[in-house]
């Protein structure tokens, strides 16, 4: 089922924001299609330029992104973003939101009021509907970003920080609906996390970016990520172990 | 709300406009004088003066706020827009609008008969000139505040130009619109009664000042005063009202 072709690909790629130190020098990482990968490291390292380079709002300034083969020019049809909270336009209920990415892609009235029933339904949020973001919970409002963003049914989903702030108990159920999204989509997944256990439970590949430029960057292989059971087992505690020490280095 | 909320709400409004009447009449008994009449006369004079030309004053007084208050508020959110979605364009026009704002635009009173002429083009003008630098203001300042998460976001979502401009940028204003023109109101009307009161046979300001005062008419004085007062009381409830409904989210 893994197909090992690339869907996206760093080639030396450096990046700094105007008149301050590069956040990237020379990176080069490669994430193939249907791979699951997590970013960790502390804030101000560059996780999040580094997504917003994926999705194609920001552009290298040396060095190239591909995403399947060919340069990223700009966003891209069907490149997936969810951001920590703030990402849901607050003047819009929850399925005027969802609407939005489908509105933007010329469905039709009947289709897109079928994809939201379909997708309020995949996410638990069937009552939701006619809310308004600030008139739900963080949990919820997640679920929300993350309906808007698979209905639109993408190949490659950036998640910054997307679980940052719900209590534990929420974020469980959240990992959960993901896990199961993801799997049964097949698409590939970047998430950004300054969360162990997160990264752990969540993804296959995880790439620890460090504090100085990240032109060597650690890339941690963990095969049983995923799994509903891992947590529970010995495995789990050694890579704990494993990326907590790969992260102080 | 609930029905029962919403007519308790009614009778507590109601309550406070009848202490109102009630220390006027008795501020009115006190004060023994018809320079001071009771309401119940102001109000059967009004009554009277509505059907004897006051409602044509009324008229055209409404037409002149109604006119500036739409002219402000169309180029007023344009402009707070244009400026509040670009850093650059804010940076520009920030000295600009901070040496302009705080001027009282009734200064400009003569260069604006100069140029416009006495009829109503000048006076809409004037009122439309407050009303719209407390909308640009506002408007600049809630589009700036939207959150770069939301933009990105949108964008990623591939939404191009239009989509950006209707789904985010014009309600992320509409807040800041309708704040400023319920700042703005209440300078507007008492400016309106100011260039009323020249150059002019109609309106609210030359019904009190001329047609009233200047014959000592008290009770029709009071009338006007009433009549500028609902006038006022019309377009707070109508903003009230279209917020609401334009606002739905932002309700607590």
């Amino acid at each position: 089922m893994v197909s090992d072709q690339l869907i996206a690909e760093f080639k030396n790629v450096s990046f700094s924001y105007v008149s301050s130190m590069p956040v990237l020098d020379d990176f080069s990482w490669q994430v193939n299609s249907s791979e699951s990968w997590s970013i960790i490291g502390p804030s101000g390292c560059g996780k999040t330029t580094l997504i917003y380079l994926l999705t194609g709002l920001l552009f290298p300034s040396k060095g190239e992104i591909e995403i399947e083969g060919s340069p990223l020019k700009g966003p891209r049809e069907t490149t997936g973003l969810v951001l920590q909270d703030r990402g849901l336009l607050p003047w819009a209920t929850v399925s005027q939101n969802i609407a939005l990415g489908l509105q933007i892609r010329n469905f039709s009235k009947e289709q897109i009021e079928q994809k939201i029933e379909l997708w309020l339904s995949k996410l638990g949020i069937e009552e939701l509907g006619s809310r308004y973001p600030n008139q739900i919970s963080g949990g919820q409002r997640q679920r929300v970003a993350l309906a808007r963003t698979l209905i639109l049914d993408p190949d490659l989903l950036l998640m910054d920080e997307p679980f940052t702030g719900l209590d534990a108990i929420t974020r469980e159920s959240l990992y959960d609906v993901s896990l199961d999204l993801g799997i049964t989509a097949g698409l590939s997944s970047i998430i950004i996390t300054h969360d162990i256990n997160e990264a752990l439970r969540l993804s296959k590949n995880i790439l620890v970016v460090s504090n100085s430029a990240s032109n060597k960057p650690i890339i941690i292989k963990n095969p049983s990520g995923g799994l509903l059971e891992y947590p529970e087992t010995k495995e789990f505690q050694n890579m704990k172990m494993r990326l907590t020490e790969a992260i102080k280095t | 709300m609930k029905t029962s909320g919403k007519y308790l709400a009614i009778i507590r409004q109601l309550t406070t406009v009848s202490i109102f009447m009630l220390i006027w009449y008795i501020a009115s008994y006190l004060v023994n004088s018809n320079v001071l009449p009771d309401p119940i006369s102001v109000i059967q004079t009004f009554l009277q003066e509505l059907g004897n030309g006051l409602i044509d004053h009324i008229m055209i007084s409404s037409y002149r706020v109604l006119v500036s208050i739409v002219i402000s508020a169309f180029i007023g959110t344009l402009a707070g827009i244009f400026i509040g979605m670009s850093p650059k364009v804010y940076s520009i026009s920030a000295p600009v609008i901070y040496l302009t704002y705080p001027i009282p635009k009734i200064v400009f009173l003569p260069l604006v008969l100069l140029f416009l002429g006495l009829g109503d083009v000048s006076k809409i003008f004037l009122i439309t000139l407050i009303l719209f630098f407390q909308v640009v203001l506002l408007v600049r300042d809630n589009v700036r505040n939207v959150s770069p998460e939301l933009i990105l976001s949108v964008k990623s979502l591939g939404a191009g130009w239009v989509t950006m401009m209707s789904k985010v940028y014009f309600p992320a204003a509409l807040p800041g619109l309708f704040s400023a023109l319920r700042i703005s109101t209440g300078v507007a009307i008492a400016v309106l009664f100011f260039v009323e009161s020249f150059g002019t046979q109609e309106g609210l300001g030359y019904y009190i000042l001329i047609e009233s005062w200047g014959r000592l008419a008290y009770e029709e004085l009071y009338s006007g005063v009433l009549a500028m007062a609902i006038l006022g009381l019309v377009i707070y409830y109508s903003l009230d009202a279209s917020e609401r409904y334009f606002c739905k989210w932002n309700q607590h």
